[in-house]
């Protein structure tokens, strides 16, 4: 590549050509492209390069809304609202995205969600980063948060979350990826069938939950869809993400990949995985400080804990015992 | 075309606009829909593919990129990562990165359109009109008094 490079200037074209304005010959499809990959902000702002140019954002199929580039917090909100407000609504849009570093305020949250469920939007991803400035559990925007099914959204593919409140009774028949980060999961409201926070998407096919939190189970966490293909689960920890004593059980007879990472082996009561492909865990056990000064208490807990792992472990590998490739680790 | 190598694969020739012929595996070749579409068409048989659209330079490196990406599979996804990282800052300035993305688009390689359109993004991220100006040699082709109506028209997007 780097021959190719020193030779391309030298070639054909000569170095006239380095000095040639190309970028603003480009169809207004490329440039659309281009400006999915960029935070709306600055796609706004490609409007005064060029006459051409000045619409060409209007139409972009993707809207990134970062507040992290905006200095000010306070302007973020009236910026997402008049992008959203100045679309051409001639163009469709395919994907949503809003990252927030703090918590979301609810009027924007449902502004974004309206306008995402109502324009045919098949992708939708709602970040705020919890962890790093802790503003707390976001409840969802109010429209993804209904009892009854609306009619309007059946467009919706893929739902990505993080740093929300997701109780059970959202749902989206039509979702077929779901993927949580470091949401709390609530099981209290969910609709009828106990334990299953999952129960409402019945044609999801990829699940993606990472160091999400359980509450309001009474027995187990139960995650079960008869379309899943791909679940992936990470940063399951008994005390911290599950309640002590819960047990966890996965059913998907078309399940083909498992993923089970940085997580302790739960105590399944049910594995009914038959069409299991591949499977990868990752279940790291804990291991005794090294230096001398480790009590007695200490180290009779981490063995009574990674008994119970291996326990727990030996059960898990028999339900993965039909997977064709196994990669595991601890 | 008949060639096939000691791997019994097939070899097909895909000719740049500037006459320049390049000899490649077809599944190599096949990462473009557009000539996937082609050979499945028929239309490799008679000699090679004519690709009018892409220069000889351009195509090298199009074909670098499909010969890298039809050789590795998932597992190399990390490697393959930092493949195209390179790959693209070799590319070196926005004129080559536009004309590979010209080049990508008329394949129909989505990959690379991706990754080139993804590059040319992070360009001007952060950077104000003037700065992307500059940088991008886009000749202003407003008036003193369009661009005062324009930069007015959008100054809720500039804080």
């Amino acid at each position: 590549m780097n021959n190719n490079k020193r030779a391309r200037i030298g070639g054909a074209g000569g170095g006239e050509e380095e000095e040639e304005d190309r970028i603003s010959d480009l169809p207004d499809a490329i440039l659309e492209h281009i400006l999915c990959f960029l935070g709306t902000k600055f796609a706004v702002r490609t409007s005064v390069l060029l006459k051409r140019w000045r619409k060409v954002w209007t139409c972009v199929p993707e809207l990134n809304f970062t507040s992290e580039s905006f200095s000010q917090e306070t302007s973020f909100a009236p910026f997402v609202n008049e992008v959203l407000r100045r679309r051409n609504g001639g163009c469709n849009v395919r994907k949503v995205s809003l990252f927030r570093r703090r918590k979301f305020d609810v009027g924007l949250s449902d502004n974004v969600t309206a306008y995402t469920l109502s324009r045919g939007v098949e992708h939708l991803v709602l970040h705020c980063d919890v962890l790093l400035h802790s503003c707390g559990t976001n409840t969802l925007p109010s429209l993804l948060n209904f009892k009854d099914y609306p009619p309007y959204c059946d467009s919706l593919r893929t739902l990505e979350l993080l740093g929300f409140l997701f109780y059970g009774q959202v749902g989206f028949i039509y979702v077929t990826t779901l993927n949580l980060r470091r949401c709390t999961v609530s099981n209290h409201c969910s609709g009828g069938r106990d334990g299953d926070p999952f129960a409402q998407f019945p044609n999801l096919i990829n699940l993606s939950l990472e160091h999400c939190t359980f509450h309001g189970l009474k027995e187990a966490l139960k995650i079960s869809g008869g379309e899943m293909l791909n679940l992936s689960i990470s940063g399951l920890t008994y005390g911290l993400s599950l309640p002590e004593g819960r047990k966890v059980g996965i059913s998907a007879p078309k399940l083909q990949s498992l993923s089970y990472s940085c997580s302790e082996a739960a105590d399944f009561c049910e594995i009914n995985l038959p069409s299991l492909q591949h499977s990868h865990v990752h279940v790291p056990l804990r291991r005794a400080p090294s230096y001398p000064k480790s009590s007695e208490t200490y180290l009779k807990f981490v063995e009574e804990h990674n008994n119970r792992s291996y326990r727990n472990l030996f059960f898990f590998l028999q339900g993965l015992c039909n997977s064709q490739y196994h990669s595991y680790r601890t | 075309m008949s060639i096939t190598t000691e791997n019994n694969e097939k070899m097909i020739t895909l000719m740049s606009s500037d006459g320049e012929e390049f000899v490649v595996e077809e599944a190599v070749a096949a990462q473009s829909q557009t000539i996937k579409h082609l050979i499945e068409d028929g239309c490799s048989t008679e000699g090679s593919i004519p690709l009018p659209n892409v220069t000889g330079r351009v195509l090298s490196e199009v074909i670098q990129y499909c010969k890298k990406h039809s050789s590795s599979d998932d597992k190399e996804e990390k490697e393959l990562e930092a493949w195209d990282a390179e790959f693209v800052k070799a590319a070196d300035d926005h004129v080559a990165l536009t004309d590979l993305m010209m080049a990508a688009n008329f394949l129909d390689i989505k990959g690379l359109l991706d990754l080139v359109a993804q590059t040319l993004a992070n360009m001007i991220t952060g950077k104000s009109p003037e700065e992307v100006r500059r940088m991008w040699n886009i000749k202003n082709d407003f008036t003193p008094e369009e661009a005062e109506k324009v930069r007015k028209e959008n100054q809720w997007a500039f804080e």
